[in-house]
């Protein structure tokens, strides 16, 4: 730990342990529990009756095969008032020499989700984005909302009106081509609710059915698609599993944990013993391709070359071959040496990242090339904004 | 830390497995209340917010303590509904309770030791965004992994950085220079 980060860890532990605090009785727990079980049943029927709508509907517009167009448009409840996205086509915004060109991709900042052709996308304000995919003429927002150990998902049509909205983990996310995208939806162990923790598996593009298969995981996320296959990861367990929602989900056992595919190789990234070892494996084998203790791996490049690891202690990252782990280069570091510069990594293309770059001043997207150079990525953010989001694919 | 006053009341007939079920959440309780208590003060940033936020947590707990099968993940469980609760406090109308007193509340703490530092950032990082503090309470303070507090979150691994980063970064810029190490390592 650099020296402001034990300052700082010192200076809350400091003002933790010199205040005084009264200690609830578990008697007076009790008669909380107790409350609270009577106001979620008097809730709870109205939320449970609407969560039947979006969680029964579904998998009964679901037939086995696949084949598109067979299937009618997924039955929705659309929330009126929520205004259109009627922003016009705003022009590419001009790169300047100290910010750089903006990004290739789309991305997300504040409540609005913002397109390479300069389309503006503009979400209920307040909810946040901590990741989207495009979805069938609009988008499948997963917000920064926490409820109940939760965050919502919603998914938007091309006119911006709510069609759907539920409780997930994670981020929706795509394959590579974009042609496809998984989610899951639960309901949260505090609701109340009774309903089944699904995966769902949809086309993006419209038409064809939107697959659902219930699974018997404790709030599990979507790592990434693999063809026809979603590898999913529990929450609070060491547990990765594939699965194509037909067949029963199997488990990758060679990882305890998942945190990036490459559907261009067809392989998983994770973690191993207790996250002392970043592993990349085949996952209908579970052989393990190559390992390297001390660091995460993921995101891969679109193309499947090259993968980025990041040192869990440290956090020095490292550009290397997806398929051995060798080392192509070292991510650069800048910013201020007093406080370590840490990079939140999309890749742009196969020859570029984006992330998060913080100076002392302020937070810039920076741009990261294959030498692991580092450069203005076109957009300037708040410092203690909720930086920018991306489209998270495969 | 004051002492919890009186205990559960008497259940007479309860079962056998309604009463061990109670033991262990008691036990769990009287073991890890103290700790949970200074992890709910330092998101909220205010004593009785914090022995609220926590009583409400550990009452949901208690509701879904037969569901979470993992006992060694109940810490985690509790923190990630904590920091659900101090995100949901302003839809309630949260009120501060008001008490009476002729003594200022000693809001600083001043230690000798730290030249102010420590309370010049503790005000900092009570001005950082819910989300900010919560990770870096989890961060720097529980001390979890990058993937533990993500988990913990809902969010990913690169967001936890980034969110650290940005928070130091704040943290840089606002104490004020005559306490940040590096000037004082320059004066002498």
């Amino acid at each position: 730990m650099s020296d402001p980060e034990q300052l700082l860890r010192d200076a809350l532990q400091h003002r933790a342990d010199h205040t005084t605090y009264d200690a609830t009785p578990v008697g007076e727990v009790e008669s909380g529990a107790r409350r609270l079980r009577r106001r979620r049943r008097t809730v709870g029927a109205g939320l449970a009756a609407a969560a039947a709508v979006v969680v029964v509907v579904v998998p009964l517009a679901v037939v086995a095969n696949r084949d598109p167009g067979t299937d009618p448009a997924p039955t929705s409840t659309t929330t009126p008032g929520v205004p259109p996205s009627s922003s016009p086509p705003s022009t590419t915004p001009e790169p300047t020499p100290e910010l750089g060109e903006p990004p290739r991709i789309a991305y997300a900042e504040g409540d609005r989700i913002h397109e390479p052709d300069g389309r503006v996308f503009r979400l209920p304000p307040g909810l946040g984005v901590s990741g989207f995919a495009a979805y069938r003429g609009g988008y499948l927002v997963a917000d920064t909302r926490n409820f109940e150990g939760s965050v919502g998902l919603t998914r938007y049509d091309a006119d911006g009106r709510e069609v759907a909205s539920w409780a997930t983990t994670g981020v929706p996310v795509s394959s590579a081509d974009g042609s496809v995208v998984a989610w899951t939806s639960y309901a949260p162990l505090e609701s109340g609710i009774t309903a089944p923790t699904l995966v769902h598996l949809g086309s993006a593009v419209g038409g064809g059915p939107e697959l659902t298969q219930e699974i018997d995981l404790v709030q599990p996320g979507v790592v990434g698609v693999l063809g026809d296959e979603v590898v999913v990861q529990a929450a609070f367990a060491e547990d990765v599993w594939v699965t194509d929602l037909t067949a029963s989900p199997r488990r990758i056992e060679s990882l305890d944990r998942a945190s990036a595919v490459s559907s261009a190789l067809g392989l998983v990234a994770g973690s191993a013993d207790a996250g002392a070892v970043g592993r990349v494996v085949d996952p209908a084998t579970g052989e393990v391709v190559w390992e390297r203790q001390g660091v995460t791996v993921g995101p891969f490049s679109p193309d499947g070359r090259y993968a980025v690891t990041t040192a869990t202690k440290g956090g020095r990252r490292e550009i290397v071959e997806a398929l051995t782990g060798d080392v192509v280069a070292e991510v650069e570091a800048s910013g201020n040496d007093d406080f370590p510069t840490l990079l939140e990594l999309t890749w742009e293309d196969d020859a570029h990242l984006l992330g998060d770059l913080a100076y002392n001043c302020c937070a810039h997207l920076a741009r990261v090339s294959l030498d692991g150079s580092v450069a203005p990525g076109g957009l300037r953010g708040d410092i203690g904004g909720t930086g920018f989001a991306f489209a998270f694919g495969s | 830390m004051q002492q919890p006053a009186g205990g559960r009341p008497e259940t007479g007939g309860m079962s056998a497995k309604t009463a061990s079920r109670d033991a262990e959440f008691t036990a769990y309780l009287d073991a890890r209340q103290p700790q949970l208590l200074r992890t709910a003060y330092l998101l909220t940033g205010d004593r009785h917010q914090a022995e609220d936020v926590l009583q409400t947590s550990l009452a949901k707990l208690y509701l879904a303590w037969d569901k979470v099968r993992d006992r060694d993940s109940v810490d985690a469980y509790v923190r990630r509904i904590m920091v659900n609760e101090n995100n949901s406090l302003w839809r309630r109308g949260w009120k501060k309770r008001e008490f009476a007193t002729e003594v200022l509340p000693d809001r600083e703490f001043r230690d000798e030791y730290d030249e102010g530092l420590g309370a010049a950032l503790w005000d900092v990082v009570q001005t950082l965004p819910k989300k900010a503090r919560a990770v870096v309470v989890l961060r720097y303070y529980e001390q979890l992994t990058e993937a533990e507090t993500a988990d913990l979150l809902g969010i990913s691994v690169g967001t936890v950085k980034s969110q650290c980063s940005r928070a130091l970064a704040a943290l840089r810029e606002r104490v004020p220079a005559e306490l940040n190490p590096g000037h004082r390592e320059e004066d002498r």
